[in-house]
């Protein structure tokens, strides 16, 4: 008997359709993986069998754990079953847990709600667990408040939490999706160490096709509400038998056709750039001590180069290119664009910011919600001393060019998707032609197929127009399939700079040898054979 | 869920409505009509129960107490929306360059200017004015204006603080345009209905606040008829002819219950994850 | 902790320090000559000069600002002008009736406020929500003084049951001290509790789409459980504030409830010197009202370092 079984699960939200027909199996010990894209169903499917979906839905077909059926229990008894025999970690770390609670108070609850008499016993089995997922469990470890842990450890308390009790499965939501490649490393190797520990089964849901294919046995794919396909990993990754699991593999592994464009002259160049904090004070009487977030960096971006620069968060590469960008004031350091040379703490003029504009990340916050997209492409006419005569035409043309209609600037940007408003954001910021365009994280919040034909577009644009990128990301493998050279950013610094292929092959700084070393990718072992590529 | 916010919704919506332009009307007519003149005495026909004559009765000086109540929304009105207009005038413009120049010397002199007012409630800057000035309905005007001044200064403030984080801001930025033209094109139709919302809220404060300071006598001076006033005048007749404080009261209550429930729709209309909690 | 402790009182101190300069300039330099505002216009040269030389006007403004904090600190108020008896004994006597009543009203206040809020949330959109939101509804929009001379017609005067005002004192006894304040309370309370009962509501529903009320769910608590461990202390922060501010508004709001119920607490004090003048007494009754507030405000910042574990580092 199978440990957990979904047989023909169907769940509607207010009469729309959210999971179809989901049958598939999970054994005792088992990690599975269940892969898909944002909107497909995952998490859906995990809260069904935690019986905390949506006040609105209704599920239908059966969920066993162990023979019973987990839709059928009455709520009094599914709420003994939860943290019992199911545990469930979520995607957000940083506001899973209570923020006025101790962590080792929010681990022994799970213990005191399930019967475990003392507190003081509870607290004890919780500095067990504690350490167990890596945290320090004695006294001082178990008073330690939310607020005063990163993000990695919070998902560790998240994890010690849901695993207290030794539950039969564990299932986790896109666990490491927050979280930086080299806490995501550690908190995967944490989980399958747990599994095969414990005999515990993992459920492990993602978006990342590669961290199935390091942690799973068996995987199952999702698409629109529905599992398209399901087997072991070996199967799965190499034969491909549904069209939707070949899109996915194709996107998530493109790589753009790009021409070298780069030419010798550079466009953009920083001389010593630095910039401090001040941080929060300790004391309101005491010394101010300041944060170096960006220290002393220097580089130059060559005229149609597509120069990378990656780094974990909070290595100062926002704080980079708000200053590249003129958003925030130099405090020592200079700029160069183009002739013009900006001396530290020197404001940005309109004729600077004319050869430079940006592409952010949030798809959602780029616009102006009350502004239709022929004014949102059109902002940066600021910039010139006069707005052109055919300015609308100019708007067509760039919607265009990111090949969306050229009637679509009479819509809201709520009107688009995700994607779509990319492309608006990239139009809006090619209309002035600039010579650098900054794209920060900018594709960093598309899931693999759009982002795999936003990469297409930055890489046809830059070919036609002869575009000079400045490409900001966390995501080494977006980096490795856009850009000619890379710099690698740690607390402020610059610790390596170099053509992109050496600097993945062969890393020089032990620091960007450990962060290519946790990027969890798709072994050889597990790429298509060669006859599923039709 | 959906459903349900759409019965629900258009009822406090249309209630507060319909409540605030009835007073509003009744404020407009006073201008050209009044059932009597109120500042006419008529002794012999004091303390009248509501008659086909006196649709409200008379108080207790014979005056009409429906005329009496048409001036005095009048009266409440105009003092509660000026002290609006002296809130939003002083206090957004402060907020939106607070907010723009977040972290500067200029914003923690405004907030902390702004602590500094919600130290002095209403009550005591009318005292204080008062003391100095004497009673007059420009000075409530100006005491309640002047505690209105943080509430609008925080509230957009706080409101454009959380803008200021959204990348389009950052792009009007890098399309060169300052902090005053980004906040007047992009930041203010943005926070316009959380605005609008407040101001409902202020308003009918202000009403209440009009009748308190009046009913205490430093409000609308006589002969001006003030809702405040006429509690003031006839309460030790209350326990003879309760109809005397009744109606009056509740017309305030009706007033502010009105822009209450007005501000309340306008909200749920426009902020989807409010209605969503209510 | 230590930090966070200094920090909120040296913010105190120089929020005290601003508001005393404000109303300084208010009440001694905007007036021009504060001896003949309070003399009026027939006062003769001498009675001018002498009460010039009792409040101190001769000296520069600097040195006579110095000399009536320096007064405040000490407990020294000056002497009423027309008491003739030092300002502290008269507002310390006052303050005997106001500080009580406004505390009398905020326990109401809390009290009604939390569990109808509590109910309103948990019973989301049923009737008995709709019910309380409908009342607190009426509660925030009727004028406290109208409300209270409705209770003391109904109480005191057709049924009996209470004193229609005035007080006893308290050397009578805490009883009768009690009865007599009990109607102007709930005449403070009711609009307050309106209000509080409603952000108690909404603050309650918002924790609920919190993330670790989820993670309390897949623990195994129910829902209930979930809001009571989790919920309540996070929902908190925002009525913590809320209670501050009403706080303020009691005390000072209080001024008008005193005037129905002829009790003779602070805003009767303040009455009488306005009308007679006596800046004196006034300047000192206001400092006291803002150093009340400003007080309650320090109080509750540090409140929330207590619910709140975030802020006790700064």
């Amino acid at each position: 008997m199978s440990l957990l079984d979904f047989q023909s699960l169907s769940v509607r939200i207010n009469q729309h359709s959210i999971l179809s027909d989901i049958q598939f199996h999970i054994e005792p010990g088992e990690i599975f993986g269940l892969v898909g894209e944002s909107g497909s169903g995952k998490s859906m499917t995990a809260l069904a069998a935690m019986g905390l979906l949506p006040s609105g839905s209704s599920a239908r077909g059966q969920i066993l754990l162990n023979g019973q059926d987990l839709l059928a229990l009455p709520e009094p008894q599914m709420r003994l079953q939860r943290g019992k025999s199911l545990g469930m970690i979520f995607q957000e770390p940083m506001t899973a847990l209570n923020p006025v609670q101790t962590i080792g108070a929010q681990v022994a609850e799970t213990l005191l709600v399930h019967g475990v008499s003392s507190k003081r016993e509870a607290l004890e089995r919780a500095g067990d667990r504690l350490q167990r997922v890596g945290l320090p469990g004695d006294k001082a470890g178990l008073g330690r408040f939310p607020h005063e842990l990163s993000g990695g450890q919070r998902q560790r308390v998240c994890i010690a939490m849901a695993i207290a009790l030794r539950p039969k499965i564990l299932i986790a939501d896109e666990p490491t999706t927050a979280l930086d490649v080299s806490t995501q490393a550690q908190i995967l190797d944490l989980l399958k160490e747990l599994a095969e520990d414990e005999g515990m089964a993992l459920m492990l849901i993602t978006h990342d096709l590669a961290v199935v294919a390091q942690m799973a046995v068996r995987v199952a794919v999702m698409h629109q509400g529905a599992i398209v396909e399901q087997g072991t990993v070996e199967q799965v990754f190499c034969e491909q038998r549904h069209a939707y699991t070949r899109r996915l593999f194709a996107a998530s592994t493109h790589k753009p056709a790009r021409v070298a464009t780069a030419q010798s002259q550079a466009i953009l160049t920083v001389e010593g750039l630095s910039h401090a904090y001040a941080k929060q004070l300790p004391h309101p009487l005491g010394p101010r001590a300041m944060l170096r977030a960006v220290d002393n960096v220097s580089f130059a971006l060559r005229q149609g180069e597509s120069l990378g620069l990656v780094g974990e968060s909070g290595c100062g590469k926002s704080t980079l290119s708000r200053l590249v960008l003129g958003l925030e004031r130099r405090q020592s350091g200079r700029l160069c664009l183009q002739d013009k040379v900006l001396e530290a703490r020197q404001p940005m003029d309109r004729a600077s910011r004319r050869g430079l504009q940006v592409v952010f990340q949030d798809p959602a916050g780029s616009f102006n919600p009350r502004h239709k997209v022929e004014r949102i492409v059109a902002e940066p006419f600021h910039l010139l001393d006069q707005r052109p005569q055919d300015w609308r035409q100019q708007v067509k043309r760039a919607l265009e060019a990111v090949g969306l209609n050229a009637d679509d600037r009479f819509k809201y940007p709520h009107e688009f998707s995700g994607g779509q408003r990319q492309r608006i954001a990239i139009a809006r910021a090619l209309i002035i032609r600039p010579k650098v365009i900054v794209l920060d994280e900018a594709v960093s919040a598309l899931d693999v197929s759009i982002r795999a034909t936003i990469l297409d577009l930055l890489a046809d644009l830059q070919r036609d127009y002869g575009l000079a990128y400045l490409f900001i990301s966390h995501d080494l493998s977006v980096v490795e399939a856009i850009t000619d050279r890379v710099m690698v950013m740690r607390a402020g610094q610059i610790v390596e700079e170099g053509q992109t292929q050496a600097v993945m092959q062969n890393p020089q700084h032990p620091y960007t040898q450990a962060l290519l070393q946790a990027v969890p990718r798709i072994p050889e072992n597990l790429r298509p054979r060669p006859e599923a590529q039709t | 869920m959906a459903a349900a916010r759409r019965n629900a919704l258009p009822l406090s919506l249309m209630l507060g409505l319909a409540l605030t332009g009835l007073f509003v009307l009744l404020a407009l007519v006073s201008f050209f009509w009044t059932p009597y003149d109120v500042t006419k005495l008529d002794v012999a026909h004091r303390m009248q129960l509501p008659s086909a004559l006196h649709w409200l009765g008379t108080d207790n000086i014979g005056r009409d107490i429906l005329a009496m109540i048409m001036v005095g929304t009048r009266t409440s009105i105009a003092v509660a929306l000026v002290a609006v207009t002296v809130g939003v005038g002083l206090g957004l413009p402060l907020g939106l360059l607070a907010a723009s120049r977040h972290g500067s010397l200029l914003d923690e002199v405004v907030m902390r200017s702004n602590d500094l007012i919600f130290a002095f409630p209403s009550l005591v800057i009318a005292i204080l004015i008062t003391a100095v000035f004497g009673p007059s309905a420009f000075n409530a005007i100006l005491a309640i204006g002047i505690f209105n001044i943080p509430v609008f200064a925080r509230l957009s403030r706080g409101a454009a603080l959380s803008l200021w984080q959204l990348d389009y801001l950052r792009f009007a930025q890098t399309a060169g345009k300052g902090a005053m033209r980004i906040s007047i094109e992009h930041i203010l139709p943005n926070i316009l209905n959380v605005l609008i919302v407040q101001m409902t809220i202020q308003f009918s404060l202000g009403i209440l606040a009009e009748s308190g300071l009046s009913y205490i006598g430093l409000g609308v001076q006589p002969p001006t008829p003030s809702l405040g006033r006429m509690l003031a005048d006839n309460r030790t007749l209350t326990a003879l002819a309760p109809h005397l404080t009744l109606i009056p009261g509740m017309a305030i209550v009706l007033i502010v219950l009105g822009l209450n429930l007005l501000g309340d729709g306008l909200r749920d209309l426009t902020d989807p994850k409010l209605a969503r909690q209510r | 902790m230590l930090a966070f402790l200094t920090a909120r009182l040296l913010t105190m101190i120089a929020s005290l320090l601003v508001a005393s300069l404000v109303i300084f300039v208010m009440l001694d330099l905007v007036p021009g000559d504060p001896a003949s505002l309070m003399l009026g216009l027939n006062a003769t040269p001498e009675a001018l000069a002498a009460l010039r030389e009792q409040l101190g006007l001769d000296g520069p403004w600097p040195q006579r600002y110095l000399a009536w904090v320096t007064g405040l600190v000490q407990g020294d108020f000056g002497l009423s002008y027309t008491y003739r008896v030092p300002v502290s004994g008269l507002i310390a006597e006052r303050l005997a009736i106001s500080l009580p009543l406004a505390l009398y009203a905020l326990a109401l206040t809390v009290l009604i406020a939390f569990p109808v809020g509590m109910i309103a949330a948990a019973t989301r959109r049923s009737w008995s929500d709709v019910g309380i939101m409908g009342l607190t509804q009426l509660g925030i929009a009727m004028p406290n003084f109208w409300f209270a001379i409705q209770l003391q017609v109904l109480f005191a005067l057709v049924l009996r049951w209470l004193p229609a005002g005035s007080f006893p004192g308290w050397q009578a006894g805490i009883v009768p001290g009690l009865t007599a304040l009990t109607l102007p309370a709930i005449a403070l309370a009711l609009p307050q509790a309106s209000i509080l009962a409603r952000v108690m509501r909404s603050s309650v529903l918002e924790t609920l789409h919190q993330d670790y009320m989820r993670s309390a769910r897949a623990k195994g608590l129910s829902a209930a459980g979930a809001l009571v461990k989790h919920g309540l202390r996070n929902a908190l922060i925002p009525v913590l504030t809320i209670i501050g501010l009403q706080f303020a508004f009691l005390l000072a709001g209080a001024i008008i409830i005193e005037n129905v119920f002829y009790l003779s607490g602070l805003g009767n004090l303040i009455f009488k010197a306005i009308s007679a003048r006596d800046l004196i007494v006034v300047r000192s009754c206001v400092m006291v009202l803002v150093f009340a507030v400003i007080a309650v405000n320090t109080l509750v910042d540090l409140a929330y370092g207590l619910v709140d574990p975030r802020l006790r580092r700064r």
